[in-house]
């Protein structure tokens, strides 16, 4: 998986976004397990620490779970993912919605635009 | 550890002098060829002579060099570049200090006995060697000619001693370390000298036999082979020297592990 | 218990001071950013730590105990300058380090000098500045250490390598090693820092977490030092 990141803001928060954008698409299968942090943090070119923090972030959410000897796993709770899914979406609708505010367009514009004018 | 360090200490010094050896060697074994010849014409005597005096340049060379490599590498390993992996070795600086003293010492010895072997070879032609022999046998030359060369090599090895530790203080100023490290060179040796001809002059306050040494003097070699007191004279020097070259070496130790400031 | 532990240090050239009563201290598991402009002092700083320069004040503590025969057998230096003998060739080089360091992995530096194409047969004297350098980095992280000091690692090598190394650091970082590492090249840095220190004529500006910083001031940590350091 890529990551990507920009230096200005705190890497942990932007690793705990991009993770949790890959548990809940599915890139992660629910139920597999992760890359130990180690191999983790190499993939993302981020320190161990940070990764750590990252995935403990996404521990408390509930969409990894530590088993002692065999690591970490992606959650099978297909309810908590879906509601997690729905954050995210509900995050990006807001933002689509808000820019689109900025030229002009309503709410109702928007959507209309979404359902009829959208190439 | 430290013989680990007097390995790569050795190596370093010796790896040159190899050279110097083998020429050594050679030039010797050559003129060991040519002395038969010397006597049928002026051409042979010649050659022989100059064969004689590429043997003992090359002895001198041989001497130089091992002196000034050990030099060279005290000051390489503990002050320039490759300080930086010396101080950072898990070892002490007196660990360091002593290995270096110990393989210049070494190395020192060697080229000795190369030159001994050298002058055996030069001298092994049947007249010489006769000559040789006969000094030999007399178990008074014997000990006097011993005793000189234990001198000498301890001259050698004081002079080592004085060109590290002077080298540890040159060290310390801000500038113009290599010249203050001369200035403290010859500073310490004459100081050591200065000593040394001191105590031997009390001494013949008390001993008249050793008196002589500032009062009579020799008109040879032979005489001074001779007399019983150069064996006496010899003993007290090599003595005095061991004790000052001890002192000169834990001078040069106590110095450097004070600390260093490498560029 | 603290892994470094530096007070109240100070250093002078004759007049000049170099660094003037720095404290810090360096836990395990971390990888740390020293960062200043040239001549700040960030050099001193290093070889006080490891022994090359002697303290006019102050002390360094490593695991608690002054920095002596011990600590150096934890503590893996890289310098800026190259320091090998270049009588020797690498394999006698790879020797000297195993004799020397009972945690110098020597099938690891193998692999390290197999992925740089540094043959083993070759003296010192012929190689290249980059690859003496490169052949420095292996000696180094081929070490299992508590501490590696790494001064300038970046500096006069090219995009590739400079990722290459990141990543040799990364997968050498063991659990409980610390990462000290000096330099002027902050962003391309910055993302594996725990912790950042400036240092500015001989004297500690800040020390914090990189992550505290960016979500204080919004900015990244090279942002944050071009700011401090405005000509």
């Amino acid at each position: 998986m890529e990551f990507q990141f920009d230096n200005e803001r705190p890497i942990y928060i932007q690793l705990v976004q991009q993770l949790r954008i890959a548990v809940v698409s599915g890139d992660f299968a629910p139920g597999s397990r992760l890359p130990s942090v180690r191999e983790l943090a190499l993939t993302a070119k981020v320190n161990p620490n940070t990764m750590q923090k990252a995935l403990t972030e996404l521990e408390g959410e509930g969409l990894v779970f530590t088993e002692r000897t065999n690591g970490k796993f992606v959650t099978t709770d297909e309810g908590l993912l879906l509601r997690a899914k729905r954050a995210l979406a509900q995050g990006y609708a807001d933002r689509f919605l808000g820019e689109m505010a900025q030229i002009g367009y309503d709410r109702a514009g928007a959507l209309s635009y979404l359902q009829d004018d959208l190439t | 550890m430290l013989k680990k360090l007097m390995k790569y200490d050795f190596v370093w010094i010796f790896k040159v002098l190899v050279y110097h050896t083998t020429i050594l060697l050679v030039v010797a074994a050559l003129g060991r060829l040519i002395s038969p010849l010397a006597p049928r014409s002026m051409f042979w005597g010649i050659t022989d002579g100059v064969f004689l005096s590429l043997t003992i340049a090359a002895a001198c060379s041989l001497f130089f060099t091992a002196f000034m490599r050990s030099a060279a590498r005290y000051i390489n390993n503990t002050y320039k570049d490759e300080s930086y992996l010396t101080h950072t070795l898990p070892v002490t600086r007196g660990q360091q200090y002593t290995s270096k003293v110990f393989s210049s010492v070494l190395v020192l010895l060697v080229s000795l006995v190369v030159c001994l072997i050298a002058t055996a070879i030069c001298n092994s032609y049947k007249n010489r060697w006769e000559m040789v022999k006969h000094y030999l046998s007399n178990p008074q030359y014997r000990t006097l000619i011993l005793l000189f060369v234990l001198v000498v090599v301890l001259q050698i090895v004081c002079m080592l001693l004085c060109t590290l530790a002077g080298a540890t203080f040159g060290y310390r100023k801000g500038s113009h370390k290599l010249l203050h490290s001369l200035l403290c060179i010859l500073l310490i040796y004459v100081i050591t000298q200065g000593i040394m001809v001191g105590v031997i002059f009390l001494i013949s306050r008390f001993d008249s036999g050793v008196a002589m040494l500032f009062t009579t003097s020799t008109r040879s070699m032979m005489e001074f082979l001779t007399d019983p007191i150069s064996t006496r004279i010899c003993w007290i020097l090599a003595a005095e020297y061991i004790v000052a070259n001890v002192a000169l070496f834990f001078l040069g130790k106590r110095a450097l592990e004070k600390g260093v400031n490498v560029d | 218990m603290a892994l470094l532990t530096i007070n109240h240090l100070s250093k002078s050239f004759g007049e000049e001071a170099a660094l003037t009563d720095v404290n810090l201290t360096i836990e395990p598991g971390r990888i740390i950013g020293l960062l200043g402009k040239n001549g700040a002092g960030k050099t001193t700083l290093l070889k006080l730590i490891c022994d090359l320069l002697t303290p006019t004040d102050g002390e360094v503590l490593f695991e608690g105990a002054p920095i002596g025969v011990e600590s150096k057998k934890e503590i893996a230096f890289l310098p800026e300058r190259t320091y090998l003998d270049k009588s020797m060739t690498i394999q006698q080089t790879l020797r000297m380090f195993q004799d020397f360091y009972d945690n110098f992995d020597v099938n690891k530096a193998k692999k390290l000098l197999a992925d740089l194409d540094l043959p083993e047969d070759r003296q010192i004297s012929k190689l290249s500045k980059g690859m003496q350098e490169k052949l420095q980095l292996v000696l180094v992280m081929a070490r299992k250490a508590k501490l590696y000091i790494l001064d300038e690692p970046l500096g006069g090598v090219d995009p590739a390598t400079r990722d290459y190394i990141l990543d040799t650091i990364l997968r050498s970082f063991d659990d409980g090693a610390s990462l000290l590492i000096s330099t002027h090249l902050i962003a391309d840095i910055e993302r594996i820092l725990d912790d950042v220190i400036f240092l500015d004529r001989g004297k500690v500006l800040l020390t914090a977490q990189a992550d505290d910083l960016r979500n204080e001031t919004g900015l990244s940590v090279d942002d944050n030092f071009r700011r401090m350091f405005k000509c």
